[in-house]
């Protein structure tokens, strides 16, 4: 037998639940294998180490509580309490997909705007990114010698010089 | 001639309370030691066993003899210390680990009032590391290792109130003592002694 198959039985054989049959195993097996005998050394250890574990014995006033409280009327449930619990379950439910239905549903005005998505503010942005181009407008379009220099041609096409 | 936990059982069915008394006098005792091994305060642990003994008498009319009492009485007691534990309700009350014993007994009976006070302490650090061990595990572990340990219960009953096969109850158990045992070596010179006793 393996020693994995015998971790369950070692237990079973030191608190008394083994079978005969089981503990009969259990020595067959611990007479040729050292490591199981030593396992089965610490696990009895362990077992007899938790009789030290303290316990408490009811107060003496322990029934007299249990009796009053028998006697006490059983808490009044809610409206919704009295309901079926499978009905209960139901509403709670439907309630739950209103409300989700409700939230998909709100109108988009309660939602702030996407700021960079705006037309006015892509028109600005726009200027900005053109901005030392068109500071230097009236100075180049008015420049003189530009029309002289090679390539002006293409230059006067698309930004006419007066 | 002493009834069964079944035939007192139907009789506070059919409306006899001195049935519910005898049954509240055979298991307050390890029901409520049970509850307090869990939980480790004893008002709640009263509580808890008052409100199991509660539970049992307001489902009396729909008791059918089927499984074994204490099956079903400890199952509702382990629920109600997991939901206990879980809710941390009862957190505000709770004695640090390290603090007095609530018994008003010593942690550890020694049993030859003579011996060293030396001694004395080291068995008091002994079942203090104990209790630490034992309140590390987590908390279904440390429910099946102590119904295993203290409770007259069979394998089969154990698995059914903590709702798992007994397989698995059994793999939880090796487990939990496995991790004990690793938890409780730096005590070897008694803990890890060999042979020192068998409990049952």
């Amino acid at each position: 037998m393996k020693c994995e198959a015998m971790e369950a039985l070692l237990l079973a054989a030191i608190d008394g639940r083994a079978s005969t049959e089981e503990r009969e195993r259990v020595a067959g097996h611990l007479a040729r294998c050292e490591a199981c005998t030593r396992r089965m050394e610490q696990l009895k250890a362990t077992w007899s180490a938790l009789d030290a574990l303290p316990s408490i014995e009811p107060s003496a006033w322990f029934d007299t509580r249990v009796r009053a409280r028998m006697r006490e009327p059983l808490p009044k449930a809610g409206r919704l309490g009295r309901l079926p619990a499978g009905l209960r379950w139901y509403l709670t439910a439907a309630a739950l997909i209103a409300l989700a239905i409700w939230i998909s549903l709100r109108p988009p005005a309660s939602r702030p705007a996407p700021v960079a998505k705006s037309p006015q503010n892509q028109q600005d942005f726009a200027v900005i990114q053109n901005l030392p181009e068109l500071e230097n407008y009236d100075v180049i379009s008015n420049f003189e010698a530009l029309p002289a220099l090679p390539g002006a041609q293409s230059v006067g096409n698309s930004q006419p010089v007066e | 001639m002493a009834s069964t936990d079944v035939e007192l059982m139907l009789g506070v069915k059919a409306g006899d309370e001195t049935c519910f008394e005898h049954l509240l006098e055979k298991y307050r005792t390890p029901l409520v030691g049970f509850l307090y091994r869990m939980v480790r305060d004893r008002a709640t642990a009263e509580d808890l066993a008052q409100e199991a003994f509660l539970r049992v008498f307001r489902a009396r009319k729909n008791y059918a003899p089927g499984a074994k009492f204490t099956t079903w009485l400890f199952r509702i007691a382990t629920n109600l210390a997991l939901n206990s534990l879980r809710d941390g309700r009862r957190r505000q009350r709770e004695v640090s680990i390290d603090g007095p014993e609530q018994t008003g007994q010593p942690l550890l009976e020694v049993a030859d009032p003579g011996a060293a006070i030396e001694e004395k302490l080291v068995e008091r650090d002994r079942a203090k590391a104990i209790r630490q061990a034992v309140q590390a595990l987590p908390e279904k572990q440390r429910a099946a290792v102590l119904l295993h340990k203290y409770q007259d219960l069979g394998y089969a009953e154990i698995a059914r109130i903590l709702g798992c096969s007994e397989s698995a109850l059994k793999s939880l158990l090796f487990r939990a003592h496995e991790t004990l045992r690793t938890r409780l070596e730096p005590l070897a010179p008694h803990a890890a002694r060999p042979g020192k006793g068998e409990g049952r």
